[in-house]
């Protein structure tokens, strides 16, 4: 059995893109707007309106920068890692907000498509899996080292599989 | 110089393939199957696919010997036939594809080296040195290019095709370097024409079909040069030696 760290990681510009919807929210509650205009076209609305419109948006800019950051918890809870074992691997799949242990046999893989060179990404599809496809990413890893060892892994197992090979270049 | 890089340069343009050379008296079936087993190798060179004669100028002989056989003496000639008459590629294959089917990734290359040290065949440290180096190489290409590889013809190679080895490489290789050596007169023409019996008789007791020889010489590229450009032209010649109306392969069959 090999273990593995696989932890989706939180980026800088995700929390920064994280402070534009609660930044909107403020304005629409600071700054009460008359008008909308988009380009040329104006829009004359009902007092409250363009307040509305706007802060709505903020809203969902932050539910979804919110719910993104939330997933990325999920994908690394139950210690955010791969178990491989001689049959099957096993990884952390995130349903709705919440991080479900998943295991896949390496005989249910029917295809696997690898991409190297900017990208290093390895996806593995499985009736067994519920969406089919799954992609697991090099940058998410501890190192290159782990994620060939992914990939060799799944090539040496995965017996009823169709391989391919992408290059990624820049 | 000139006129003659020009004219290998529009007969690659032309698409024409399996050069026939003048032919004073037919081949035997052993001759032809041997000529067969270096058809990859006479089409990436443009020589002749049907006589003894590779049909090229001496000087392209000289530098492609020289450029990537290190082969400038009769000597040289003798050591490297005789080296793919033996041993080739296949052995360290052999020994590399099982240190990645067996061992962990962690230990493969400690494995590898034990048992090239305890094959025996290594009377020098230097020898075992530069027969590792080669082994290493092949190990990190074999991981690379796993289940990657595939033809039109026999589909996606599975590990069983691993384990029937690159003897084809080396059996392609070693009739083309004959017929180059023999052209330039490092060999003469009795040693070619043994070699060639020798390609033959292995051609027919190794192989029952040239795709299954095709895909064992893909392989053994693949061992040495990994994935790139150059396998896919490979491949692409041996795809169209297969399939070909016109291929030595597809007119006479093993």
């Amino acid at each position: 059995m090999k273990t593995m760290s696989y932890k989706p990681a939180f980026s800088v510009l995700e929390f920064v893109f994280g402070l534009i919807g609660p930044a909107i929210i403020a304005i629409t509650i600071l700054f009460p707007l008359d008008e909308m205009k988009v380009g040329t076209l104006r829009l004359d609305l009902p007092p409250g309106v363009a307040n509305g419109i706007l802060a709505a948006i903020g809203i969902l800019a932050t539910f979804l920068t919110v719910s993104t950051l939330v997933k990325k918890r999920a994908a690394r809870s139950n210690g955010g890692q791969i178990v491989l074992t001689e049959t099957s691997l096993t990884f952390t799949r995130v349903r709705g907000f919440k991080g479900v242990l998943t295991t896949v046999n390496f005989d249910d893989i029917s295809k696997v498509a690898i991409t190297t060179g900017e990208e290093n990404t390895v996806t593995l599809w499985a009736s067994t899996l519920n969406p089919a496809k799954v992609s697991f990413d090099a940058d998410n890893m501890h190192s290159t080292e782990e994620f060939s060892m992914l990939v060799d892994t799944v090539k040496r197992h995965a017996d009823n599989a169709a391989f391919s090979l992408k290059e990624v270049s820049a | 110089m000139a006129a003659q890089w020009l004219r290998t340069a529009l007969r690659a343009i032309s698409g024409k393939k399996y050069r026939q050379g003048p032919r004073e008296q037919g081949l035997s079936l052993t001759e032809q199957r041997a000529l067969g087993a270096g058809l990859i190798n006479s089409e990436q060179i443009m020589a002749y696919a049907d006589t003894p004669e590779t049909g090229l100028p001496q000087d392209r002989i000289a530098y492609g010997l020289s450029s990537a056989w290190d082969i400038r003496s009769p000597e040289d000639a003798a050591e490297r036939l005789s080296w793919l008459i033996e041993t080739g590629d296949r052995f360290v294959f052999e020994l590399a594809y099982q240190a990645y089917d067996e061992a962990p990734a962690e230990s493969r290359e400690d494995d590898l080296f034990r048992a090239l040290a305890h094959s025996g065949r290594y009377p020098s440290e230097s020898a075992l040195a530069a027969a590792y180096a080669r082994a290493r190489l092949m190990l990190t290409n074999v991981a690379d290019t796993y289940r990657l590889l595939k033809d039109p013809v026999n589909g996606p190679y599975v590990p069983n095709h691993y384990k029937q080895g690159i003897l084809a490489w080396d059996l392609g290789r070693l009739v083309t370097l004959a017929r180059m050596c023999s052209d330039l007169g490092h060999i003469d023409e009795r040693e070619r024409d043994r070699i060639i019996q020798f390609v033959g008789a292995e051609v027919t007791t190794n192989f029952t079909s040239w795709p299954i020889f095709a895909r064992g010489y893909i392989l053994g590229r693949a061992a040495i040069g990994g994935q790139g450009v150059m396998l896919e032209g490979i491949i692409g010649i041996a795809s169209d030696a297969m399939t070909d109306k016109k291929s030595p392969w597809v007119l006479s069959p093993l």
